[in-house]
């Protein structure tokens, strides 16, 4: 005789319908977890962007003329909230037209324009109008770029990936709604006669809504966690490989591992979702139909 | 129950103007023909089903203005057996059984001892692992009658519960209802057999065309036997 000392689960553990929902739901939390990684990479890359554009700045001096441009490196440096300044050879010139042009079709006599790089101070930089005063007083002809165009339309371009993303995500969540509602209907429509003697029995709703949602938890926990772990080991292997998770956004930079850590709770948030959708779409089908 | 009016969509009235009651503590018969509305009763009473006029008061409550919580403590004063047993095939016997104390919240020891009791008592000591999908008709209604009688209701509806086994058991099954309505249970048995009915000093309610008439039957045993 047996002990009979464990309780069997009421709602019976493996059911055929539960396979094929199982991997629809690995497959949805794969994709929100890529959805998640891509928008917070591109959140971290406009803020890193903005953080390191914030202290540069560039003069260009179109004439090309090399003791021109260290001249205006050397004034700069002296102007209060300068760190440092360098002005570019000739040849990085030469370096940066490359891609575009190739390296034996530049000619020697083509003026090219000559960079100078300026490191500002983080706490209280110089301003483009001092330093733009400053070159104008010395007579040099040039122009400065605090990159503030470019930094904005990057910045810009960052926030519509950010916005996708967050919208395929909340897509996402709403069809992991959606489905776990279905399989829940259809679990209970498939239990009637489980049901049906529940309640004859002086089951409440709660507890019948509880045995759904108690399912669809631990099938979330599951689910989620392979399906996160299969995003994590995706932007893993992407990163080593070279393409890294800031290939989202462009590869504009390399935002590394960092989001990752964003996903560990995903599984608990599959679960909580589908055990809470599982549990309103019970007691909502008892009250309609019972 | 009064003025209880049935049909099942925009078909005929299966119950017509029924007016019953069931004292506390008493045991009543309800027989008739096939198809004349047993069953249709026996689930208003056990709150399966609502009426389609007239009022229900159970143990002292409306149905009809209780709430589905209100309607779940209601049902766990009546034990059930079911014509069709309504057992639940992934579920064990012994599991099948305790069904009825495990939604109370009970705790599985408090309960362990005494549903392999009841097991026993009904000649299935040996089967508590089993799944009653493996049990012949029988053996099936006996264990629905043992879950319907495990929580010690106050109302225990039985639909033709001596129908699939065989006279003996039939009589131990009756013995149990009777220790059951002598501990202070209401039972209501719908039954063909008129040597069940026979057999039991007690009310028999005549069910025909919808209607419900009390009428005497001639008497074989003694109610205690």
């Amino acid at each position: 005789m047996s002990d009979q000392s464990k309780r069997a689960p009421l709602l019976p553990t493996n059911s055929d319908r539960d396979g094929p929902l199982f991997f629809v739901i690995v497959i949805i939390v794969f994709l929100a977890s890529l959805s998640a990684i891509s928008a917070i990479s591109a959140l971290q890359n406009v803020q890193h962007w903005q953080n390191a554009l914030r202290n540069e700045m560039t003069v260009q001096i179109p004439s090309g003329d090399q003791a021109a441009a260290e001249r205006t490196a050397r004034i700069l440096s002296q102007i209060p909230g300068v760190v440092s300044t360098r002005a570019a050879t000739r040849d990085e010139a030469k370096a940066l037209l490359e891609p575009w042009l190739g390296a034996k079709n530049i000619p020697d006599d083509l003026p090219i324009p000559l960079l100078v790089y300026i490191q500002l101070e983080k706490k209280s930089p110089a301003s483009l109008d001092v330093l733009t005063t400053a070159i104008a007083n010395a007579g040099i002809n040039a122009s400065i770029d605090d990159h503030q165009q470019w930094a904005n339309d990057l910045a810009r371009s960052a926030k519509a990936v950010q916005f996708l993303s967050i919208s395929v995500l909340a897509l996402l969540i709403t069809a992991s709604i959606a489905v776990t509602g279905f399989a829940t209907r259809a679990g209970l429509a498939a239990r009637r006669d489980l049901v049906k003697v529940l309640h004859l029995v002086g089951a409440k709703d709660q507890i019948i809504a509880r045995l759904f949602g108690g399912k669809f938890i631990i099938m979330g926990l599951k689910a989620g966690t392979l399906g996160t772990l299969l995003a994590m080991l995706s932007v893993i292997g992407l990163t080593i490989s070279g393409v890294g998770a800031a290939s989202f956004m462009g590869g504009a930079t390399q935002p590394g591992l960092s989001p990752l850590l964003a996903l560990l709770p995903a599984p608990f948030i599959t679960a909580a979702v589908g055990g809470w959708t599982a549990y309103r779409s019970v007691m909502d089908s008892l009250r309609k139909n019972t | 129950m009064s003025h209880i009016g049935l049909r099942y969509g925009n078909g005929p009235e299966i119950l017509k103007d029924i007016n019953f009651t069931l004292q506390p503590g008493s045991m009543q018969f309800l027989t008739g023909p096939s198809g004349a509305g047993k069953t249709s009763l026996l689930k208003l009473i056990y709150l399966a089903l609502q009426p389609n006029r007239g009022f229900i008061n159970l143990f002292g409550q409306d149905v009809s203005i209780s709430s589905r919580d209100e309607l779940a403590l209601l049902r766990r004063k009546i034990g059930v057996v079911f014509q069709g047993f309504g057992l639940l095939g992934h579920l064990s016997v012994f599991e099948n059984v305790a069904l009825p104390l495990r939604v109370t919240g009970k705790k599985h020891d408090d309960y362990k001892d005494d549903v392999k009791d009841l097991l026993q008592w009904v000649g299935l000591g040996n089967s508590l692992d089993v799944s009653p999908d493996t049990l012949s008709g029988g053996e099936k209604q006996r264990v629905a009658i043992a879950r319907a009688v495990v929580a010690k209701p106050d109302l225990l509806i039985a639909d033709e519960p001596t129908g699939n086994v065989d006279l003996q058991m039939g009589k131990r099954l009756m013995r149990l209802f009777l220790e059951l309505n002598r501990l202070g249970s209401t039972i209501l048995i719908a039954s063909h057999d008129l040597s069940l009915i026979r057999s039991v000093n007690a009310d028999v309610y005549t069910i025909e065309n919808g209607t419900l008439t009390l009428k005497p039957v001639k008497k074989t045993g003694a109610r205690n036997e």
